[in-house]
């Protein structure tokens, strides 16, 4: 067993290898060996117990198959509606993911976000993630026709 | 009692300059864009396809800043994978004009607010009919100007722009531009040894040496 804390001091108990699926705890617990202190981490626990028992990814599994596979933003229903939180949620599991090291969380959180984007107008994805439209009306053309160049190149 | 602890009073004045400002709160993409190691945002982007790429690109100076990055090369590259049978990106083209070419609705020329499906793939362009005529000159009077070593051959591009009315009769155009960009190649290409159908006539050149794979029409010859 390993105890969690929260930043707000909140204890969790939960077995090492649920935990485990966030490499940056794996390798904490490997450093501190087998104690009893307790570990800080905010929230993540409902994630891993959904998905113990899945095999974790390879380390660096992912880097090669960047440019060869079509990706798709297909969520698991439950993943779905586990990541169903506002935006402000949102963002912090992404950070939690990221920090703590854990790709699937950290994936289903991208796709997330790559759904909310996909398929919209500029101006539905301002509305979305309140975005101001700095362009003034005159840059517009001018940007359009400066599209075909990259920023260096100008 | 006035406060004399320097420290409070301190504190106090640090304070009410930082006081939360009428300002709006950043959305959820603009903080992950700003607090978040771009490597993360890239995971995201990664899952756009091109024109979604496009879109973002117009939505603020920041994204723009961001995915123009040559950089951000990949993220284009990506989405474009991402789209099923997508013909390769002609390599005049770089990513983002590639995606302007194939994803920007309306016509490239007057930019008039109305849907345009109307592209002149070999000119690089997407405009309507009405812009087509105007920018374009009439292959009678385009052929009239070239030099006669290119007029007959058949491989300068031309486009058919559809006439709208009561006769159909389709229009061909030429492009000047595209012409004078088609030429140093074809100069290229003419060097290269005869080509028949697309196979080699000299079939005994063993096939180690810098030979060029060359693709010509049916029916034409280049020596």
């Amino acid at each position: 067993m390993v105890t969690l804390v929260t930043s707000d001091n909140e204890k969790f108990n939960a077995e090492k290898e649920v935990v485990e699926r966030s490499v940056l705890i794996k390798n904490m617990l490997e450093d501190v060996g087998e104690s009893d202190q307790p570990i800080p981490l905010p929230m993540f626990l409902e994630y891993c117990e959904h998905h113990r028992g899945e095999p974790l990814p390879a380390p660096d599994a992912d880097t090669s198959q960047d440019d060869t596979r079509k990706r798709t933003t297909d969520i698991s229903e439950w993943d779905q509606k586990f990541i169903t939180v506002d935006q402000e949620m949102l963002f912090e599991i992404i950070l939690a993911a990221n920090y703590l090291d854990i790709k699937s969380l950290l994936d289903v959180g991208c796709k997330t976000v790559a759904n909310m984007i996909k398929g919209k107008t500029p101006e539905e994805i301002r509305k979305l993630f309140n975005i101001v439209n700095d362009f003034t009306p005159r840059r517009r053309c001018a940007q359009i026709k400066k599209e075909n160049e990259w920023a260096e190149d100008r | 009692m006035k406060t004399t602890n320097p420290r409070q009073a301190r504190k106090k004045s640090k304070k009410s300059p930082s006081k939360p400002k009428a300002t709006r709160t950043r959305g959820l993409l603009e903080r992950l864009v700003h607090d978040v190691p771009l490597d993360v945002i890239f995971e995201i982007f990664y899952y756009l396809d091109s024109e979604d790429v496009l879109r973002l690109a117009r939505t603020s100076r920041d994204l723009r800043r961001i995915l123009m990055s040559k950089t951000s090369e990949v993220i284009w590259r990506t989405a474009r994978k991402n789209v099923e049978d997508l013909p390769p990106r002609p390599h005049d083209l770089n990513e983002p004009q590639y995606a302007y070419l194939l994803y920007d609705p309306y016509c490239h020329l007057c930019e008039r607010k109305k849907r345009c499906d109307d592209v002149y793939w070999s000119f690089r362009i997407r405009c309507c009919k009405k812009c087509a005529l105007k920018t374009f000159p009439k292959w009678s009077e385009f052929y009239d100007t070239q030099p006669v070593e290119y007029r007959d051959l058949g491989v300068l591009p031309t486009e058919g722009v559809a006439g709208d009315g009561i006769d159909f009769e389709e229009e061909v155009v030429g492009n000047h531009k595209i012409a004078e960009e088609f030429k140093p190649s074809l100069k290229r290409f003419k060097l290269l040894k005869l080509v028949v159908n697309g196979s080699l006539v000299n079939k005994k050149r063993p096939r180690s040496r810098r030979s060029m794979v060359v693709c010509v029409p049916n029916g034409f010859i280049i020596s």
